[in-house]
């Protein structure tokens, strides 16, 4: 069998998706697993080929079931802590499980909850949270028993098409709830009641990170602290940008490259001290006894890493390839890889949905697929004995072996970089080869110095971390000067799946291609099977058929003539519509926003969702009125997707996020038009818009922020949508004087559902069958408000919340209307 | 247990053909697969008694071949187990220009397998690697001789001393001269450390590859002249 580990692999990736995916009796597999070893073992004896194969790969698809599914799918004890949290605020002691996780205005701390104390009786419990501190200037070390108050809640997703699936990101690490530290902050009660290795381990890595921030400025100093001891998250968010955007955050990582360049310089340090003794080299195969003690220091760097779940891999994965080597079977690359996936797979089977694991094992594997096919067109790796120059042609080799692998890295990461992050960097080639010698290589080594210099001498200290630091200042100016270069980067949609099939299946058979080509001019090489050839015929017409096909649908999904579709999406407290009107025009109405700046909306839901629909243009933003809930989502949306134009009212609010929107709109040449009812109707296509409100000046002096929303009506056929933005039964009343015709079938609820909207007499007017309330779960405001929620009702409308349904998507061909919701309530 | 071990290592880290590089199907543990094993072409009888050197017929009996007739040779008798040629010369370079100790460690099991004609490792009581000079030791990372001598005298159970010949001399590389210079550029470059080790022992001498001999010759005249009884030459390739 070639390979025997592909197919052990493959099963088990297929169990562990399976096992996630849905949810299956776990006894009944157990059981069996019995018959199936039965029968595998029989087959083996007898020598059944087929048979012993098909059931070694059913019993590892099993086995992968399982071993993902008891993770994922277990059930709460009697005493887990989630089953005490009602919402309140509550007094807990527990164990900081983990040492503090920093950010640049916050810190978040992982704690083993050991007890909720009440006024009169102290309940014991279980169960890991995570706690938000909103300062991090102080905060307990590892092992610390530390009690707090605070309200726990289940950690929530924003429920659109293409979220990020936060609550399961959460119960893969064990975290069922989650909450922020309340005011009066933390006691510690004791300390040291941890792991007393990882608390000396802890001590150390202090040490490590009081000696690189005390001598480095910022930003350089989180970078290096990000290099060694594994702490990505200080890293302002502007710098971490420049490193994704030129597409080298692989780097700053900790990945197997990193891991990789400190076994292979440690192999070489010790190869050349062996070298100088004649008795070690004749008595000892020096290859063997470097490899080993290269395990020393790239276990040693995984601890002071923090031995987190990705430096572990990465460790793993290096692991693997320093035990192909000492088993002298090196040259089987693809079975080594398949082996460290294994391994870490059976030990996180969670890691396999991990973007960074998927990341490092696809840059790998088309390295190794990649590499030697590029390489060929650059003959001679063999010794010439008459080139007068050797150290000039292995040089110029290692330049090619460098570049070819930058090159293959790039072509299998990339389309994960597109699904995961939409982005694409066309300088990440150039970027690498400027950068990665530099961070990759000195950097990196001179971090491991700094780790043997740490204990033993300051001043050698202080030197190493200046001239890191100097380096990685000229990294991130490098980085800084090649992301501003126009074009290095352009934010692309997400692909749909089978178009990263096709992708990759496109770069297996060019790659096949070159070894026909190569087949043809060295006749020595072995031949491809009739059969090999047939496929790759096959598979590129079946590429071009899939091209063909996917450009018609996603014209299609781009135009949908006849269909006017809008999309109510969930960003918590707050409100965003999408209009999608037929012939492909885009209006995006408000970007939601949460009051403080800390978690950007526009980037972390609204651009995924947009992404997802295949969305990068939107031809129209218009913001109702510039109330954070409203406006600070459309930011990152003018930042960086292609707007024609913006509406507003007019108003302008004295905030950084409009002096933000205002200076985008005039850096991009965004044109701004000034809606009012006085304006005619704009028409897209067969469809209307209509500003019913506000009118003129007057309007502008006798109301506030929220009455002066704009106030649109949009109506396709015989079908009209209201949005009414953040106005109140003072603005519904004079609409309804004005003799406004209101009447519309699907309605956005008023100001979020708040009691002071949506009076008997607007729902009468409006008369809709279908109400979305666009708002948040547990927002402080309690809204939407039950007794409007049965003013709609009274009035026989269809309900839909945002908190409850997530995304909810109204599509209409002009008569009916039909609706879908992201989840059924 | 090493056969466990060895099952398992198989599992992970399939092997591969030494000469071509591609995976290795079937159970037999060979180190070339199945088209490059072909291309190997194996020294058999007839040769000569005591050089080693094939014969172009296809049968008859070992004799003598007009070079050692002629000429006399400090060695008692020489045996490679293949032609220097195509796959064993593919297998050799990747050993020795390419670095790949686990190359030279497959050949060096199969140099000790290898059935020799009218000769038998084992009537010898100690194995010699041709040394190398130090220069050459440091900048290879090894020495060629010793790795593949280090798998007969574990096959064969026979002790190994790579410390008591020494290449005092630098010469020249011998693949750069012609046949006549050969002898001239080697003599004088090896000493006997310690002629108390090798006293009266039968000693196998081992190298990678015969080509015309010089090499082998003068080691085999400084061991004598130290002391051994006898000197045998075992070289996994030769050179026709």
């Amino acid at each position: 069998m070639l390979r025997p580990l592909l197919p052990v692999l493959l099963s088990f990736m297929a169990g562990i998706t399976a096992g996630r995916a849905g949810s299956f009796p776990e006894l009944f597999l157990t059981a069996a697993l019995v018959p199936l070893c039965i029968l595998l073992l029989v087959s083996t004896v007898k020598q059944w080929k087929r048979l012993s194969f098909s059931a070694a790969c059913v019993s590892i698809f099993m086995l992968g079931i399982l071993n993902v599914h008891h993770d994922l799918h277990a059930i709460p004890g009697a005493h887990d802590i989630s089953r005490f949290a009602d919402g309140e605020k509550m007094t807990i002691e527990g164990i900081v499980a983990d040492s503090p996780r920093v950010f640049p205005e916050r810190a978040d701390l992982i704690i083993e909850t050991t007890k909720i104390i009440e006024t009169r009786s102290i309940v014991p419990v279980e169960g890991r949270i995570l706690l938000s501190l909103n300062d991090n200037r102080r905060l307990p070390d590892y092992g610390d028993i530390i009690r707090f108050k605070t309200k726990l809640k289940p950690p929530r997703n924003f429920n659109n098409p293409g979220g990020f699936d936060y609550e399961r990101h959460m119960s893969m690490k064990g975290i069922r709830l989650r909450g922020t530290l309340d005011k009066t902050g933390f006691v510690v009660i004791r300390t040291g009641d941890g792991n007393p290795l990882k608390i000396r381990l802890e001590k150390f890595r202090n040490t490590l990170r009081t000696s690189i921030r005390e001598n480095a400025d910022s930003p350089e100093g989180e970078i290096i602290q990000a290099m060694i001891l594994g702490e990505q998250s200080e890293i302002p968010r502007e710098v971490m940008d420049k490193f994704n955007q030129t597409g080298t955050t692989h780097i700053i990582a900790i990945s197997g490259f990193n891991i990789g360049i400190i076994a292979a310089f440690s192999f070489f340090i010790i190869k050349a001290l062996m070298k100088s003794s004649e008795y070690l080299l004749l008595r000892f195969n020096i290859v063997k006894v470097s490899t080993l003690f290269a395990f020393i220091p790239i276990i040693f760097y995984a601890f002071i890493a923090g031995f987190g779940i990705s430096v572990i891999r990465a460790t793993l994965m290096i692991a693997a390839f320093l035990l192909a080597i000492l088993f002298g079977r090196e040259r089987d690359l693809v079975n080594t890889l398949a082996l460290a996936a294994l391994v870490i797979l059976i030990f996180s089977p969670l890691a396999l949905f991990d973007v960074s694991f998927q990341l490092s094992f696809a840059a790998v594997a088309s390295i190794l697929f990649i590499v030697p096919r590029l390489t060929a067109f650059f003959p001679g790796g063999e010794s010439d004995k008459n080139n007068p120059h050797p150290y000039l042609k292995k040089a110029f080799s290692g330049f090619i072996l460098f570049m070819a692998a930058s090159l293959a890295a790039t072509l299998g990461a990339a389309p994960l970089i597109v699904y995961y992050f939409n982005l694409v960097s066309v300088i990440t080639l150039l970027a690498n080869i400027l950068i990665v010698p530099i961070m990759g290589y000195l950097v990196i080594l001179i971090g491991m110095a700094v780790i043997l210099t740490a204990p033993l001498s300051h001043a050698l200290t202080v030197v190493l971390v200046k001239i890191s630091s100097y380096l990685t200042g000229l990294s991130i100016s490098v980085a800084d000067f090649l992301s501003r270069l126009p074009n290095a980067y352009t934010f692309i949609s997400t692909p749909t799946l089978l178009e990263l099939a096709a992708y990759y299946l496109l770069l297996i058979a060019v790659m096949k291609s070159i070894d026909l080509w190569r087949e043809k001019r060295e006749p020595d090489l072995p031949k491809t099977t009739e059969t090999g050839r047939a496929l790759l015929k096959v598979s590129f017409c079946i590429l071009i058929l899939f091209i063909v096909v996917d450009g018609i649908c996603l014209y299609y999904k781009d135009r949908h003539p006849g269909l006017l579709r809008t999309t109510f999406i969930d960003v918590g407290q707050g409100s965003s519509t999408l209009i999608d009107f037929p012939g492909g025009t885009k209006m995006l109405l408000d970007g939601g926003g949460f009051y403080d700046e800390r978690f950007d909306m526009g980037r972390h839901v609204l651009a995924p969702f947009l992404w997802q629909e295949k969305i990068s243009r939107i031809d129209i933003v218009v913001l109702s009125h510039p109330h954070p809930d409203h406006l600070n989502g459309l930011l990152y949306i003018l930042e960086h997707f292609n707007v024609r134009e913006v509406w507003s009212n007019g108003d302008e609010e004295d905030s950084d996020a409009y002096d933000r929107f205002r200076k985008i709109i005039e850096k991009k040449g965004i044109a701004h038009r000034i809606m009012n009812r006085d304006g005619r109707p704009v028409t897209i296509g067969d469809s209307r818009i209509q500003v019913l409100h506000p009118g003129g000046r007057m309007d502008r002096d006798s109301l506030d922020t929220n009455d002066r929303s704009l106030v649109l009506k949009i109506t396709y056929g015989v079908v009209s949508l209201l949005l009414p933005g953040d106005i109140s039964e003072t603005v519904e009343s004079r609409l309804i004087g004005r003799k406004t015709d209101l009447r519309s079938r699907v309605l956005l609820a008023p100001h979020h559902g708040s009691f002071r909207s949506s009076s008997i007499s607007f729902i009468k007017k409006v008369s809709p069958e279908t109400v979305i309330f666009p708002c948040g779960a547990g927002n402080v405001m309690r809204l939407p408000h039950p007794g409007v929620l049965e003013r709609y009702r009274h009035q026989g409308c269809r309900i839909f919340r945002t908190d409850r349904n997530g995304a909810v998507q109204i599509e209409t061909d002009g008569k009916e209307i039909r609706s879908r919701v992201f989840r059924e309530t | 247990m090493n056969r466990v071990l060895k099952g398992l290592a198989d599992l992970v880290f399939p092997p591969r053909c030494i000469a071509c590089g591609n995976l290795v199907t079937g159970n037999e543990a060979n180190p070339f697969c199945r088209s490059c094993l072909s291309r190997v072409h194996f020294i058999q009888s007839p040769l000569c008694m005591r050089c080693g050197v094939p014969f172009a017929v296809e049968e008859g009996r070992d004799h003598l071949c007009g070079d050692c007739v002629t000429s006399k040779a400090h060695f008692t008798v020489a045996r490679a187990a293949g032609r220097y040629e195509e796959v064993l010369l593919d297998a050799i370079h990747r050993f020795k220009y390419q670095g790949k100790i686990h190359v030279g460690e497959v050949l060096g099991q199969f140099m000790a397998a290898y059935e020799y004609s009218s000769f038998r490792i084992v009537d010898y009581t100690m194995l010699v690697p041709v040394p190398l000079h130090r220069k050459r030791l440091r900048e290879r990372g090894f020495n060629q001789s010793v790795i593949l001598a280090r798998e007969v005298a574990k096959r064969h159970s026979l002790p190994m001393n790579f410390a008591v010949l020494r290449r005092k001399e630098w010469t020249e590389p011998q693949v750069t001269l012609g046949k006549d210079d050969r002898g001239a550029n080697v003599r004088g470059a090896f000493e006997v450390t310690d002629s108390e080790r090798i006293r009266d022992e039968k000693i196998l001498l081992v190298d990678d590859v015969y080509t015309t001999g010089s090499t082998v010759k003068e080691c085999s005249r400084v061991l004598k002249r130290g002391g051994a009884a006898e000197v045998a030459v075992l070289t996994l390739a030769r050179a026709i």
